[in-house]
């Protein structure tokens, strides 16, 4: 009972250090700033971020900290604006939310959309802050209880999440996810040293940049589709009265238990070194569609398609960040440079984040959710005009798109190869589309394949095939990989057999607009 | 005038004429060692942000020093394991003096040893100093061991994590075969952190990482039940080593090589070692594009060296990141980097050489061998 008022104590002093002169402007500034980062593809993620870190070095080490992390925290409110209202993620951690956002925009609902992801980023931190609390004496054995076999496991469940619910075939979702699990191979070997696939093709040792695929792979096809059409986004006409900002609202209110949910499944995401947003986005996503009365309306324009994501995304913040300075470990890429630049402004991680110093940790915590509060406040100001962008037509925005999303293509290595790249996934993502393969599970693939393969080669290097029998917690995760494969299917001939239909036929998958 | 005379004239006045153009352009191009307004491009060969910071701070204070002080940007050119940056500072940058950059370990020991997609020649390139770094070698509470010392009454195989093998590896395999215990290195690892929290939950017992990296957490190592138990320390040109002043309790690898088989002094896995602590020591070394101005390049020296002595950098280094800086001029870094590729050109580290198997990546079956 102590510990637990010892807790809430610390919490209350963080909270309050969170609004103090020095902190809360430089808060501001930050969240500005990565909302801008968030909105405009490719410049959000780890790369906008490295170029304002030398701003935050400049500043007291708690203001920086706080500068960098409302900005890192709110990237992934705002990336889903161009995935809701472009159909092309922001960063890969929208890519869920696109797949319902977009047709959700196509009705004429950007409004309602971009509002409940809002409020299910807000709820995701808080429902993150929550536990964060009440399970910080057992975080250590969490933590540590995972090795190189569950991470591997944990990964592979994220791809099959991907290649299962991400479009209306199972079989050809993992295709994709294969093909993209095959990309990832082409590198600069690193227990040989041989190159893969890359020959001498130096842009491709380090693998398949990912930003220029993901660029290419969505907008490219979105775009020419526009220009075919000769029309605007959304195939309903404007209606001043909808905005959306309370019907994502009462969404949320409604899915309460969904948000808990995804939040959760964000949160010990994040917990988990080495997995990244990517995972918990999927987690949060299959929940959602585990749990729904009718899965194969996903993918069609179900709100809780962008609720569940968006919350789980958010979640996974907050927790990232305290494997972080409690031991040192980053919980995600993203809190790997959090972290160096935490060691240059002096922080030190350690056991006394967790308790001589719990109140600075809080102050980090709620920082993460105050921003989410603040951009959600500042994003819905600027609702009505982002909604008008589903209005114009597409001889301005197609332009305007091309020109954004290969400029922001170039941004991690400022190579021509990125164009290439760019174009050359845009043409295999045009096919993809109206060939009704998706596109999410080949780029789920393309990121995670490097991870499932350095846990793999690590978990046989150092287990034998030992792990595959000798660790409880990877045949749990295997028992889940099984269920997200085949509950689907018994759910799918369930409802054929009640005389619904199940998932929809290949063509009227197809939208509207590619007939 | 007769036309011989007319033409003797003019073919003395054209000599004269030339001699006094030559002269000029001469005396141009060295009062030209003037960088105003001029804007000079930093390329590292890295995304690493710390990496970012430190070269933005050193360009500030290198700037101070250049005639004219120019604007310093830092630009990253990443890819191919550090080879894309040096090979495009090779073959890509005009030697106009605008513009540096730098080759770590592995791009060096890649070109040593002739490996795939090299495409530079230090010996070519002005060198302008080197950065070197000391490395500290960990154990965790699974290692079952009371300190370094102890390592002979280890039982069961010392799991070693690291990225690739490496003269790091090579090493603590070394160091451990003095003492007769087996071990393993495990290849594939991430960055530290990733190592650290597999030595924390028991997956691995032993693990490296850089000192800075080490000194900034040691709270926090020693927390989770991690400690140093060698360094690679300092080596003097007569092959002397000695402990980092900031680790005067971390014995060197060459200490307890020695101490767990003294018969071994001597023998080519000890001087191993030793090779090993001189490859560690180029850590960054720093070059101009091929070709510069002999006068651009003095002008670079300088203002490296006098910005790489400056006390205040220095201490800010420090203050930042950790640990000290330790940084050679040319003059060290040309006899280091040549000490570093004439040590690995003996048999012992030719391709079938012991230290080659330790310590270069080979394709395990059927693919050619490096």
């Amino acid at each position: 009972m102590g510990e637990f008022a010892f807790i809430l104590t610390a919490a209350g002093a963080g909270l309050a250090q969170v609004f103090t002169g020095d902190i809360f402007p430089m808060m501001l500034v930050g969240i500005f700033v990565g909302m801008f980062l968030g909105l405009v593809p490719g410049l959000g993620g780890l790369i906008g971020f490295a170029l304002l870190i030398p701003f935050s070095l400049s500043m007291e080490p708690l203001v920086g900290i706080a500068f960098l992390l409302a900005m890192s925290a709110v990237t992934t409110q705002t990336d889903t604006i161009p995935a809701v209202i472009l159909g092309v993620p922001g960063t890969a951690a929208a890519m869920a939310t696109s797949l319902d956002g977009y047709p959700l925009a196509k009705k004429g609902q950007a409004g309602r959309a971009l509002c409940a992801s809002y409020y299910a980023s807000i709820f995701g931190t808080l429902v993150a802050t929550a536990l964060f609390l009440l399970f910080l004496p057992i975080l250590r054995a969490v933590i540590f209880a995972f090795g190189q076999p569950e991470f591997f496991m944990l990964v592979m469940l994220g791809l099959i999440l991907a290649g299962s619910l991400a479009g209306n075939s199972l079989a050809r979702g993992l295709i994709m996810a294969g093909f993209g699990l095959l990309l990832s191979t082409v590198t600069l070997e690193t227990s040989t040293g041989e190159p893969r696939f890359a020959g001498d093709i130096l842009y491709l040792w380090e693998g398949v940049p990912l930003l220029p695929v993901i660029l290419g792979i969505f907008a490219i096809p979105e775009v020419v589709d526009l220009a075919r059409r000769k029309v605007s986004i959304s195939a309903t006409a404007y209606d001043t009265r909808v905005s959306g900002l309370w019907w994502g609202l009462k969404d949320c209110i409604r899915n309460w238990w969904l948000i808990i949910k995804a939040g959760t499944l964000g949160t010990v995401a994040g917990f988990i070194p080495g997995l990244g947003g990517q995972v918990a986005e999927w987690l949060a996503y299959g929940s959602a569609v585990a749990s729904d009365k009718d899965p194969s309306s996903f993918g069609k324009g179900n709100i809780r398609g962008v609720i569940a994501p968006e919350a789980g995304t958010a979640a996974q913040k907050p927790g990232a960040l305290i494997p972080t300075i409690t031991f040192g470990i980053p919980g995600n890429g993203g809190m790997a440079i959090v972290l160096g630049v935490f060691l240059i402004l002096g922080l030190r991680p350690g056991p006394e984040m967790v308790t001589t110093k719990l109140d600075s940790t809080m102050m980090m915590v709620w920082v993460i959710v105050v921003a989410n509060v603040v951009a959600a406040i500042l994003a819905l100001l600027l609702q009505k005009w982002l909604v008008l962008l589903c209005y114009l037509r597409s001889s301005v925005i197609v332009p305007l798109v091309v020109g954004t999303m290969m400029v922001g293509a170039t941004m991690a290595n400022q190579s021509f190869g990125d164009v290439i790249l760019f174009f050359i996934f845009g043409v295999l993502g045009y096919v993809f589309k109206h060939a009704d393969w998706p596109r999410v599970p080949l780029i789920m693939g393309l990121i995670m394949g490097k991870l499932a393969e350095q846990y793999l080669f690590l978990s046989t290097n150092l287990h034998g095939f030992k792990w595959l029998t000798d660790r409880p917690i990877v045949w749990v995760i295997a028992v889940v990989i099984v269920a997200v494969v085949v509950v689907p299917a018994i759910k799918r001939a369930w409802y054929s057999s009640k005389g619904q239909q199940g998932f929809l036929t290949q063509e009227s998958t197809l939208s509207e607009d590619d007939k | 005038m007769t036309i011989s005379k007319i033409c003797k004239s003019l073919a003395i006045t054209a000599f004269a004429t030339t001699c006094v153009m030559g002269w000029s352009a001469t005396s141009v191009k060295a009062a030209d060692v003037n960088f105003k307004g001029k804007t000079v491009t930093i390329w590292m060969p890295s995304k690493s942000v710390s990496i970012r910071l430190f070269l933005e701070m050193w360009a500030e204070e290198i700037s101070k020093n250049l005639p004219g002080n120019p604007k310093m940007i830092v630009k990253g050119k990443p890819g191919g394991g550090g080879l894309v940056g040096i090979n495009f500072l090779y073959n890509a940058v005009k030697p106009d003096g605008l513009a540096m950059g730098y080759a770590a370990t592995p791009a060096m020991i890649a070109y040593a040893t002739k490996a795939r997609g090299v495409k530079f020649d230090p010996k070519k390139m002005p060198v302008l100093g080197i950065m070197t770094q000391n490395w500290v070698g960990l154990y965790g509470k699974a290692a079952g061991i009371k300190g370094p010392f102890d390592i002979p009454n280890a039982s069961g195989e010392m799991t070693f994590a690291a990225r690739t093998k490496n003269h790091l590896t090579m090493t603590a395999t070394l160091v451990m075969a003095a003492a007769g215990v087996k071990f393993k290195v495990v290849e594939g690892f991430g960055a530290p952190p990733t190592m650290f929290q597999a030595m924390s939950s028991g997956e691995v017992k032993m693990a490296y990482t850089s000192f800075p990296g080490y000194s900034r957490v040691v709270d926090n190592l020693n927390n989770m039940k991690i400690f140093p138990w060698f360094q690679y320390g300092n080596i003097d040109d007569q092959g002397n080593v000695t402990r980092d002043s900031l680790a005067k309790d971390v014995p060197t690898a060459v200490e307890l090589f020695e101490k767990f088989n003294p018969a071994g002094i001597g023998s080519d896995d000890h001087k191993a070692v030793k090779t090993a602590i001189r490859i560690v020591a180029v850590n960054r070394t720093f070059w101009l594009p091929p070709k510069t101005d002999q006068k651009m390049v003095d002008a670079w020296r300088n203002a490296v060296k006098i910005a790489s002595a400056s006390k205040e950098f220095r201490a800010k280094y420090r203050k930042k990141f950790g640990a000290p800086f330790k940084f050679g001029n040319w003059q060290q870094a040309e006899k280091t980097i040549k000490a570093s590729v004439a040590a690995l050109d003996t048999p012992y580290f030719l391709p079938g050489g012991k230290g080659h198997k330790l310590m270069f990546r080979t394709k395990k079956k059927g693919g050619k061998k490096k």
